[in-house]
């Protein structure tokens, strides 16, 4: 497999995991000032 | 943050990432590595921009004397430091394959470790003052003060050494876009992907410090 | 607007007088800006011995003494008032904007007094030759004046922190930075004999830049002093 679609999959992987970070605390911190 | 927003960050990111991979590099005789250029030059500007927004809620605290632009602030120099980092190290990755050595006092990576200098010195006085409406205000002027030396900055930096950067790759001297379309394109996506995410986590910085200092007075 | 202006200067003046009098009594802070130049020098003369240094390291060292030397010397200025709870009665009697005016008179003159005897031993101790005084004369003038004009503020901030260590440097630096780069350069093309015309570029600058740091501070200063 080609080393540019290792390194592609490796920064998607971090992308999505900073994504995901970021969203659920963007729900937590709604939550928060809702209630 | 509205819904919609955070679904088409997600989607014109991970589209950035990938077409960056498939693409050809932006620059044949560098290689892959003319790659991070992509991700390099929108941290840089997002660095650029906190410190401009934390300049204007530091003008904002002292013309309203209200908290909540203190801890705006706050959020965007912390943000902003981030994000200067991650310029500098990609820049000296870049730097390290493309002139030899990660570091060279090239007039770019001058004014980004100047940049990261104002946001250290920022924090640090930030955390040696304990009372919250002084740090406000003393920190508030620091900024404005760091700010007003970045036009001096600009003057005298360029003359250190000559510039090895690539400086003509966005914008060249005429102030032409030089760049062929489909890499400008992908690249102002991953622009505005960055100005997105910054505002992002700037505004959900703010609104948790907003809430813990509420909740902190009202104990 | 008549009275007030006077007002002002005189409450300047007093502010200078002041100061002038309690630095005569204890020396404090010309013992510290002296005796931290001479240090400095001292290493950098030994370390370097005989061989002679180029014209950029040498405009180098003579504005990285002074800038240290500064730091050391010239953060005082607020911090005694803060210390010894003289500033709440300069607060009740004082025009903000006159303290700032005494305090930036008197550590410009706190360092070119300095300066007269630092650089002297400097071009002795070195052996360095200065190709144009006259332009090395102006450029120390307006790089203390940049110097001062910039640490006075930060003095006046890092006065009111708690915890105040190394934050001085660190606060200046950043702000000096340009500074520094412009009086180094013009101090180099002195050393080598250049005339004014070589050096206009820095001398823009370095005039340009305690200009504006004056305005700045002239606005900013109050925010610190009623804090």
């Amino acid at each position: 497999m080609n080393a540019n679609y290792v390194a592609m999959i490796v920064i998607l992987i971090i992308w999505l995991g900073i994504f995901l970070y970021i969203f659920r605390l963007d729900k937590k911190v709604e939550n928060l000032t809702k209630g | 943050m509205p819904g919609i927003l955070k679904y088409i960050l997600l989607i014109s990111m991970s589209a950035v990432i990938i077409l960056v991979w498939i693409m050809d590099p932006p620059q044949s005789t560098l290689g892959d590595i003319s790659r991070i250029f992509y991700f390099h030059v929108p941290s840089a500007w997002v660095a650029v921009l906190a410190f401009a927004v934390g300049m204007f809620n530091s003008i904002g605290y002292l013309r309203k004397r209200e908290m909540k632009f203190d801890i705006r602030a706050a959020a965007s120099a912390e943000l902003g430091l981030m994000f200067c980092i991650l310029a500098t190290v990609s820049g000296a990755f870049f730097a390290k394959k493309a002139w030899g050595t990660y570091w060279n006092w090239d007039p770019r990576q001058t004014s980004i470790f100047v940049l990261m200098l104002i946001y250290g010195a920022y924090l640090a006085l930030r955390s040696a003052i304990d009372s919250e409406e002084r740090r406000a205000a003393l920190s508030a002027v620091y900024s404005i003060l760091a700010f007003i030396t970045v036009p001096f900055l600009i003057f005298v930096v360029p003359r250190i050494y000559d510039s090895l950067h690539p400086s003509n790759t966005v914008v060249n001297a005429g102030g032409k876009i030089q760049m062929p379309p489909p890499i400008l394109t992908v690249f102002l996506v991953s622009l505005v992907c960055f100005t997105i995410i910054f505002f992002w986590l700037y505004g959900l910085q703010s609104k948790i410090n907003i809430y813990l200092r509420n909740k902190k007075r009202a104990v | 607007m008549v009275k007030k202006s006077s007002g002002f200067l005189a409450g300047a003046a007093a502010v200078l007088i002041k100061d002038i009098t309690s630095e005569f009594r204890t020396r404090y802070a010309i013992n510290a800006l002296v005796m931290f130049s001479l240090v400095t020098l001292t290493v950098v003369s030994i370390a370097i011995g005989r061989s002679n240094l180029n014209y950029d390291l040498a405009a180098a060292f003579l504005w990285v003494i002074i800038f240290f030397s500064a730091i050391s010397g010239l953060g005082q200025s607020f911090i005694k008032e803060e210390e010894a709870r003289t500033i709440y009665a300069l607060r009740l009697y004082a025009n903000p904007l006159a303290v700032f005016a005494g305090k930036f008179i008197f550590n410009s003159l706190l360092l070119l007094f300095l300066e007269l005897i630092f650089v002297p031993l400097f071009f002795i101790l070195l052996a360095v030759e200065c190709g144009n005084i006259l332009l090395l004369f102006l450029v120390i003038l307006l790089g203390s004046l940049g110097l001062t004009g910039a640490t006075t503020i930060i003095a006046a901030i890092i006065a009111k922190a708690s915890v105040k260590g190394a934050l001085f440097a660190v606060l200046s630096f950043p702000i000096l930075l340009p500074l520094l780069v412009a009086a180094i350069g013009a101090t180099e093309i002195a050393f080598s004999g250049g005339v004014f015309a070589d050096a206009v570029r820095d001398l823009k600058l370095l005039v340009s830049y305690p200009v504006i740091m004056m305005t700045a501070s002239t606005f900013l200063f109050e925010f610190i002093w009623n804090e």
